[in-house]
């Protein structure tokens, strides 16, 4: 595959991920009411997909290809950087509250947190469809219209309590589907980054998994 | 996107205060069908 043809077909993956937050975002302009069980329903089901998609499009083609090392290298360290944004960048989540630095807390609206929290879970979904399609188009595809699913509660629980809040839909959608497009910077720079650096596509493959 | 379900999704879901344990376990055991079933198909 050409350097161009993998960048623009991350970019169609990505476009899909940030489509399907975006169509969730758009939420925001109904008066729609979401229960509290269809969001938990979504995060159980977020949390398939992805746990699936880790093996599927990362785990079992980087071990497939013997690359043993560069995989737990990359496990390793991609855990490691999530592990660091989870502590410096202040966030929140629904039920168990907040997370990141104390001074931090007091200065950031709750809603802007819960953006937050959903953007940190974004990097990596958007790093792991721009390896996977480095890697293989199809597989790229596939992990892109996976992942894009869960990506519609993820719209909508950002953009709908913005909009509640900044007493703006415009402003609610826009903020939901950016953080889409969070993915869809994620993807294509994992796709650039990876197709140069064949020799170390084992360790992003690794990398975006552990994340 | 081991360290994001597991650190972060997962206690979400399963603490104690959360009210539908039993309807995300649902929504986890579909998400995985549905990824294995796209992977079957397209990958």
């Amino acid at each position: 595959m050409s350097l161009s043809s993998v960048v623009s077909s991350a970019l169609v993956n990505g476009l899909i991920l940030a489509g399907f937050t975006g169509l969730g975002s758009l939420v925001a302009f109904t008066s729609l009411k979401i229960p509290k069980w269809g969001l938990d329903f979504s995060m159980g089901f977020a949390a398939g997909i992805m746990l699936v998609a880790c093996f599927t499009s990362l785990i079992i083609p980087s071990l497939e290809m013997g690359l043993y090392l560069d995989l737990s290298i990359g496990f390793v360290l991609g855990a490691l950087v999530v592990a660091a944004m989870d502590a410096l960048i202040p966030h929140e989540h629904l039920v168990v509250g907040y997370e990141g630095p104390e001074h931090a807390r007091r200065r950031l609206k709750k809603a802007v947190l819960i953006a937050l929290a959903v953007a940190i879970h974004n990097v990596p979904e958007g790093l792991a469809v721009g390896v996977s399609t480095a890697l293989s188009e199809r597989l790229g595809f596939a992990t892109a219209l996976a992942i894009g699913l869960q990506d519609v509660p993820e719209g909508i629980a950002v953009a709908l309590p913005l909009a509640v809040l900044w007493g703006s839909k415009l402003k609610g959608f826009a903020t939901g589907l950016l953080t889409g497009l969070v993915e869809t910077l994620m993807a294509v720079t994992g796709a650039l980054v990876f197709s140069y650096a064949t020799g170390v596509l084992g360790v992003g493959m690794g990398f975006s998994a552990g994340q | 996107m081991t360290y994001i379900v597991v650190e972060e999704i997962l206690p979400e879901i399963l603490h104690e205060a959360s009210t539908y344990r039993k309807i995300a376990t649902v929504g986890f055991f579909l998400g995985f069908y549905v990824m294995i079933y796209l992977d079957a198909l397209l990958g």
